[in-house]
Formats: structure tokens, sequence, C-alpha cells
């Protein structure tokens, strides 16, 4: 035993195990805030980040461009069409916004209003197991743990997971993450009732999010859309995330299961949107707030 | 001043590696696998062959904890795996003549241990959800062959560079020596 004892080399590789599993241990669990020596580190990166990924969107916009402009001439032609359309789809628009308005008046509905910032995408991470992205605005910027994130086009690609002071992190719905979980509703046609369930994991082969609890006898059908239902008190009501691509029963056979095709591009995530989730009752107290 | 210049040449290859998966996976990772970028790895490995493999192994514990804290938030991963492996680099060193050979292999294969080693970690953990047979041909085999297309790209900035920390000793004979006196 004194022998095993003086190896000092065998010692010190014992001592450094047991911190390392030790560590992962402590950095495991789900932490909101982390502390001080991880955010200057996030900060430094995401500074230096920014600074290399200028020069490279330079380059790859140009590319970009190129190519966008070979497809001009097609999507003119296409646009064209669609803005006879789009004349008679606004006034219609208009008018039922209005008549929305004086109906939430009258019934005392109290509206929804949803911040949202813009923000750009400055690194992602280079081992893509945990599938998540880093944007340019951190706690100093207002944000907050558990905020949406919305592709350009305005669809739920994530939520961002933790914030140092000038960089966040936003975990993607595609993580393979088991916690993270969406409660969502299924979009039914008027008059049957609403179909309730969340999303859970992705199928990396066939590029698609798993809709799980919906009850057996459910009017699920393909091609329905999923949005996001506010009711896991995460994220705000209304979001869209995909459509129906395929339905089946789950592995004990107790409710149903569906594969929900993305809406957004999870490769192509340049900008983005957070948007922050105000209550009724929160929203009276800003607006109290901003007339001060 | 060598150090330092070694040390932000390090922080710059995990830097790109994040930059890169950026940019590339519009085109790339959708349709035909993952590529994932190592050049930290590859820095490293060039540093243990070529410079010097002391400095080399107290960097790959730096760049371990950054690159956890960084990429994933569990800190212990890259911080244990990392280590291993340029110290058994750093070993198999002297027992070689051809050190360009060697340095391919080497950087190579570290690079597919440690994919592997973290991919077993985090299936561990619970982390990842992803079975053995999609990893190994939609990750390990693409990021293999990227790795190997910018070791060749890179070979020779890295080899000029990580001769820098002066010890690029060319008779191992006389390395060998010098351990064995400190060990009296």
């Amino acid at each position: 035993m004194p022998q095993f004892f003086l190896n000092r080399k065998l010692i010190t590789i014992l001592i450094a195990i047991i911190i390392v599993v030790g560590l992962i241990g402590f950095t495991l669990r789900d932490r909101l805030n982390i502390s001080w020596p991880e955010k200057f580190i996030k900060d430094t990166t995401g500074f230096v980040e920014n600074v290399v990924d200028k020069p490279v969107s330079f380059v790859a916009n140009i590319f970009s461009k190129i190519s966008d402009l070979n497809n001009t001439y097609d999507e003119n032609q296409k646009l064209k069409a669609q803005l006879e359309n789009n004349i008679v789809m606004q006034t219609k628009i208009y008018e039922l916004e209005k008549q929305v308005e004086e109906l939430k008046k009258l019934t005392g509905i109290v509206n929804y209003r949803n911040e949202s910032f813009d923000v750009t995408v400055i690194g992602r991470s280079a081992d893509l197991w945990q599938e998540s992205v880093t944007i340019d605005r951190g706690s100093n910027n207002m944000m907050l743990p558990n905020m949406a994130v919305l592709s350009a086009e305005g669809f739920l690609v994530g939520k961002v997971n933790k914030t140092s002071e000038f960089t966040s992190d936003v975990q993607l719905l595609t993580s393979s993450d088991n916690r993270n979980r969406i409660s969502v509703e299924v979009k039914s046609e008027a008059g049957s009732s609403q179909i309730y369930g969340y999303i859970q994991g992705y199928d990396i082969k066939t590029k698609t999010l798993q809709l799980r609890g919906v009850q057996i006898g459910a009017d699920l059908k393909v091609g329905q859309s999923v949005l996001s239902s506010g009711l896991g008190g995460v994220f705000p009501k209304g979001l869209p995330i995909g459509k129906v691509k395929s339905i089946s029963l789950d592995e004990v056979g107790l409710s149903l299961v569906a594969q929900v095709e993305p809406y957004s591009n999870f490769n192509d995530l340049n900008y983005l949107k957070v948007v922050k989730r105000v209550e009724p009752a929160a929203s009276f107290e800003t607006e109290d707030k901003d007339e001060l | 001043m060598k150090n330092s210049i070694l040390f932000l040449c390090g922080y710059l290859c995990l830097v790109c590696e994040n930059v890169f998966s950026k940019w590339t996976d519009t085109n790339l990772q959708s349709g035909s696998g993952i590529f994932v970028l190592h050049l930290l790895i590859i820095f490293l490995v060039f540093l243990t062959i070529y410079g010097d493999e002391k400095i080399s192994f107290f960097y790959s514990i730096v760049f371990g904890l950054i690159v956890d804290i960084v990429n994933s938030g569990v800190i212990g991963i890259y911080v244990m795996i990392l280590p291993i492996a340029i110290w058994f680099c750093g070993k198999i060193k002297y027992r070689f003549e051809n050190k360009t050979l060697l340095v391919t292999i080497l950087a190579l294969s570290t690079v597919m241990v440690i994919e592997m080693l973290v991919y077993s970690v985090y299936t561990l953990i619970g982390k990842t959800e992803m079975n053995m047979v999609p990893f190994l041909g939609y990750r390990l085999l693409p990021t293999i062959l990227l790795n190997a297309l910018v070791l060749l790209i890179m070979w020779l900035p890295l080899r000029k560079l990580t001769r820098l920390s002066g010890q690029g000793i060319t008779n191992p004979k006389l390395k060998l020596g010098g351990f064995s006196r400190r060990k009296k």
C-alpha cells in the first residue's frame, strides 16, 4: 500500500480523473446562470468570432449574390403573378384586423404584444452534437434564458439557452438533448377540437421533429401545420414550427407520434429574431413603466 | 513571445472551426453528411511532433477547457480526452524516424479517436441519440475526409509555425538521454 501512495504520477492522474468526472456531473445539470470565468471566455471567443466572421461572410455573400442573380428572372415572373393577388389579400387583411381590434375592445381581451429583437449568428458549435448557435446579443442587450428564437422568415428554430454579457447560446429544435420539449398545438379545421402534444427529439435521417403525446383517435392528418401552444410557459403562442409529414403509433402503442417537417432550414441560419414572451399581466406593468 | 504566438494560433484554429461550421453547413452538411473541422487537434499534433510535446500537452488542457466552455457547456469532456490523445502522441513521437508519415497518420487517427471517444462519452451521459452506424457513415467518414484535405492544405504553414517553439529535435537519442538523466 505505501508504494501505491508514493507513486506521484498515479496519484496525480487519479485526482485529475476525479476532478474531471466531478466537473462533468456539476456542469451537466440545467444551469441558467454560468460563472464569470465561463462568461469571460465565451464573450472573448464571441468577439474574436465576430471579427473573423466579417471577411468570411463578405466573401460568402458575394457567392450567394451571384447565385441569386441567376434565379432573379424566374422569381420575378412568379412574383408578378402573385402581385395582383396580393392587393386583394391586403385589403382583406386590413379589414379583418380592424374587425379583430374592435371585437377585442368589445370583449376586453388583452392583446399579446411580443417584443422581438433582430440578432446575427456569429458562430456555430464546431462539434455539432449540441446543435446550437451563438448570437451577438447577450444579457446586456436584454437577452434572457428561455426566450423563443425565430428564423428570419418567422418560423420557430429554438430557444435562448445560456446568456453571457455580450453573446448568448441558442439551442435549436434539432438538438438531441431529450430535455428539449415544446408544447404545441396542431391547427385543425374549424369545428373539430384542438389537438395538443409536445415536440421532443429530431430524427437526423428523415430530418423531421417528433410530435408526441397526441391522444389516439385525435383528428391528426398529414399536411396540418404545427404551432407552439404557449402552454409550456416558455414560448409565446402561435409560432409556426412545421407541418405533419407522417403519423404512426408510439413504442408502447398508447399515443400517436407524428413526424413533423420543420418549415425552417436549420442548416442556413444567419439572421434570427428573438421573441420575448409578454404575459398579459406583465404587459400592463411594462406599459406603466413606459409612461413613467 | 513564441509561446504567445503559438497560443494565439491555437485560439484562432478554435475560432476558425466555429466560423467554418457556420458557413459550410448550407451546402455541405445537409446532403452527404456532417463535416466537422478539427483544425485545433491537427495543430496540437503538429506541435507535439515538430515542437515541444510538453508545451503541446499544456495547451491541450487549456484549449480542451475553452472548447468545452464555448461549444457544449459541459466541462470535462475535451479536457479529459484531448490531453490523453496528445500525451499518447508525445510518447509515440521518438519511436519513428519519418516525421512526415508519422504526423499524417497521427493527425488523422487522433481526429478519429477523439471523435469516437467524444461520441461514446456523449452517449454515456445521454447527450446524443445517434446510433453507431449512422455515426460512422454520416459523421466519422466525412469528417476524416475533410480533415485529410485540410491537412494537405495547411501542411507547410503548420510545420513552419510549430517549429517556432524551438525544440524540433532531429536526433532522438539526444532527447532520450535528457529524459533518463532527469529521471534520476
